[in-house]
């Protein structure tokens, strides 16, 4: 079963488009990690799964529903990101009892438990709370609903690296106790990799790649040596990057398909071969270029 | 805690109503001002220079339901008599001759009034006799300030109404609704003499 | 394995209605402040006859109506129902659950309560005025008893249409809000319109708005006027739930 599914999603603003036939589904009850650099589209993506945008042309289905003005949709989600519009007359407790009136599967003993850990002053209102405390706050809202989709748009946004940790380790343990469809949006891969199942990969409104964490691990060779060894050894390998430094070295990443004993020739060729991270390679393959910004200061 | 506040901003405002409600049905509101300046303006416009007239005319003193308000008796045997005037208003005053051989000046102040409110405010006048003058002092001026209530428009909704026109505005001015005044009754042969600037004076034109 | 929880559109707008009178409780306060400086006003008077009288006489009748405090009140509703349409609002009720009807049905139904709250204590204001002026204005002898007393039945009236025009100016805000919501440019072009409009007639002694408030003003069957008041603001309402079901939250 599919919680979410999208089939040649389309969004316009303007002219400009912000996704581009945009096909994937997501399966119930897992953690997907959505990433992709700067305006690829994922803000609006995760958008229209809560109801907040329309789509411009496709289909894209949220248990099953069209989740625009979809009230069944809307109490099966939850979209939490640093943006997020509380009322500034409530305190932050009276907002966590506003919640608790709206979300059928509200865990407030969950929610009073992590106000307690991360020290919240219950009579402070949300505005006047820090950055990285408002961020803590909207992360405690989005886990204690308990949404049969929980959506985290960079929900990171001014935390420090304990707190960072701290929520991640909470993301975890409160969907191993109460498994449920989670769609988490961050900069850092890096940090939220481990936690994660899937990752949609997306770049310029469209699907770059939508794999399990572990094959993405695996997805990508790093080559390293002379250019000429190079360029043989990987023939005509799909290639997602391609560095030169030295005089005459290159650095290339490309689709793994060797077998285990063309890996072991690397070596005698004098070749460095080692594995792409998950984080490096989703930078390679939503680059516009091969090159990177190197490009930018090559002569040809 | 904001809550709480809003909470008890709203209820104490509530309770500040309701205790209103509660005084303004609870405790009668007695000796309300019956008089309504509203009341049919126009008409008593008539009325008043019909007063007018009757008092110039000199017949305020033969009604009879009119009784001076208050007298003034001096003997008096001279020949020439001054008026002057002591102060306050100026006095509205009418002469009238009576026979030569009485030797008395009589002076009275009469009011005429439709039972108003402010009535019994009035100040009177006060007459001495010094010499051969007569010093008349007007009455003192009164300021009075009332107030007075429009009707909610929302009560009038069921009321019929013209187009264009909500509320009638015709008031009428309480000073046309008295005449005080003083009568002089002075010997025939007493030469009267008086500045026009300070003082009033009608002469009976019965004669 | 987590089951998918359902609501009902009452449920929904049950549940963002309760939560907006908590959240907007500083709305009324904002309504206490409102009738308190109106009432304040108030309080000094309208001088209808000033030195008025003879030498003898000086009057002077001030003169004090709820007027003040209805088109303060007036403007109170008016001015939240076309807050209520803006992205800010919307943007909270969509932190939550809720759909644009769901939103626009909850919207209605805070300010048919706001209409009520100020309906009433508008009347009741009116009272608080009158009990002032009498336990503070130098002894009663100096109030004309004309409209000063209001019989509990005129009262009850008067709470009621006034409840119900407030209802009208809120559905008119909120419309307002909604279209301007529809484009940006709408926010130079509609307050430009809506003054041209005041101005033209203004010009040319039409004074076509007479009519419309003569439309409801000169009603005085209770029945007839329910009707016109209700139907109108059905008419508003549907017409901004319907400009506002498409927008987005961005």
């Amino acid at each position: 079963m599919n919680a979410v599914e999208c089939r040649e999603l389309t969004r316009y603003f303007g002219r400009t488009v912000a996704l581009n036939d945009l096909s994937f589904a997501i399966k119930k009850n897992t953690i997907t990690g959505l990433v992709g650099p700067n305006g690829a589209g994922k803000t609006t993506l995760l958008k229209i799964l809560c109801g907040h945008l329309r789509k411009t042309a496709g289909d894209v289905r949220v248990f099953s529903d069209d989740p625009f003005n979809s009230l069944k949709v809307s109490v099966n989600t939850v979209f939490i990101d640093d943006h997020l519009a509380l009322p500034a007359t409530l305190t932050i407790f009276d907002t966590l009892e506003a919640a608790r009136l709206f979300y059928p599967n509200w865990d407030h003993r969950l929610a009073l438990r992590l106000f307690e850990y991360f020290s919240f002053e219950p009579r402070k209102l949300h505005k006047d709370l820090s950055k990285g405390q408002k961020s803590t706050f909207n992360m405690i809202l989005g886990l204690s609903a308990r949404c049969a989709l929980t959506i985290f748009d960079e929900p990171t946004v001014g935390m420090d690296t304990a707190v960072r940790r701290d929520f991640y380790r909470a993301l975890l343990q409160d969907y191993l106790h109460h498994p449920r469809t989670i769609i988490f949006s961050s900069h850092l891969l890096g940090e939220i990799e481990d936690i994660l199942e899937e990752i949609l990969l997306l770049g310029e409104g469209r699907k770059c790649l939508h794999l399990p964490v572990a094959e993405l691990r695996g997805y990508a060779v790093g080559v390293r040596g002379p250019a000429e060894t190079v360029e043989h050894f990987i023939a005509d390998r799909d290639l997602f990057r391609r560095e030169r430094f030295g005089r005459d070295k290159i650095f290339v990443a490309v689709r793994n398909s060797f077998s285990g004993e063309a890996l072991q020739e690397a070596g005698a060729m004098g070749l460095e071969v080692f594995p792409i991270p998950a984080e490096d390679l989703c930078v390679y393959l939503t680059a516009r270029t091969k090159g990177g910004i190197d490009d930018v200061f090559s002569e040809d | 805690m904001q809550l709480k506040i809003y909470r008890y901003t709203i209820v104490a405002y509530g309770a500040v109503l309701l205790l209103s409600l509660m005084l303004f049905y609870l405790f009668p509101k007695e000796a309300l001002l019956d008089f309504d300046p509203r009341a049919g303006a126009g008409i008593e416009q008539d009325t008043y220079l019909e007063l007018h007239k009757k008092w110039a005319s000199g017949e305020l003193d033969r009604k009879d339901n009119l009784a001076p308000y208050r007298k003034w008796h001096f003997d008096y045997d001279g020949g020439h008599l001054r008026i002057v005037s002591g102060g306050g208003c100026t006095p509205q005053i009418l002469v009238k001759r009576t026979a030569a051989d009485t030797s008395a000046i009589t002076v009275a102040e009469y009011r005429l009034f439709r039972g108003d409110f402010f009535e019994d405010e009035l100040n009177p006048y006060t007459v001495d006799l010094v010499g051969e003058r007569l010093i008349v002092r007007g009455p003192e001026q009164i300021a009075l300030k009332f107030r007075g209530f429009e009707r909610d428009f929302t009560i009038d909704q069921f009321r019929e109404k013209r187009a264009g026109q909500y509320q009638e505005q015709d008031w009428d001015s309480p000073t046309s609704r008295f005449i005080q005044g003083l009568y002089l009754y002075i010997p025939e042969t007493v030469k009267i003499d008086y500045d026009p600037g300070d003082i009033f004076i009608l002469p009976d034109d019965e004669e | 394995m987590m089951s998918l929880a359902r609501i009902s559109l009452g449920g929904a707008v049950k549940q963002q209605y309760l939560f907006k009178l908590r959240a907007y409780a500083n709305l009324f306060v904002s309504l206490v402040a409102v009738q308190i400086i109106a009432l304040l006003f108030t309080t000094g008077g309208m001088v209808g006859m000033s030195g008025m009288g003879s030498e003898y006489l000086d009057l002077e009748i001030r003169f004090y109506s709820g007027a003040i405090l209805f088109v303060f009140t007036a403007l109170w509703i008016a001015v939240n129902a076309f807050v209520l349409t803006l992205p800010l609002s919307r943007h909270v009720d969509f932190s939550f659950v809720t759909n644009r009807l769901s939103s626009n049905l909850a919207n209605f139904g805070f300010l048919v309560t706001a209409a009520v709250a100020g309906g009433v204590t508008v009347s009741l204001g009116s009272l608080l005025l009158r009990n002032v002026l009498y336990y503070t204005g130098g002894g009663s002898s100096l109030i004309i008893g004309a409209n000063f007393l209001v019989r509990p039945d005129e009262l009850l009236t008067g709470a009621a249409v006034g409840s119900l025009y407030l209802l009208l100016f809120g559905a008119a805000g909120y419309l307002a809000g909604a279209l301007i919501q529809l484009h940006r440019s709408l926010y130079v072009l509609l307050p430009a319109l809506v003054l041209g409009v005041l101005f033209y007639e203004a010009a040319h002694e039409q004074l076509r708005l007479l009519q419309v408030i003569n439309f409801y003003r000169l009603e005085a069957l209770p029945i007839l006027f329910i009707l016109k008041i209700v139907s109108s603001v059905l008419l508003l309402w549907s017409g901004a739930a319907l400009l506002s079901n498409r927008t987005e939250i961005g």
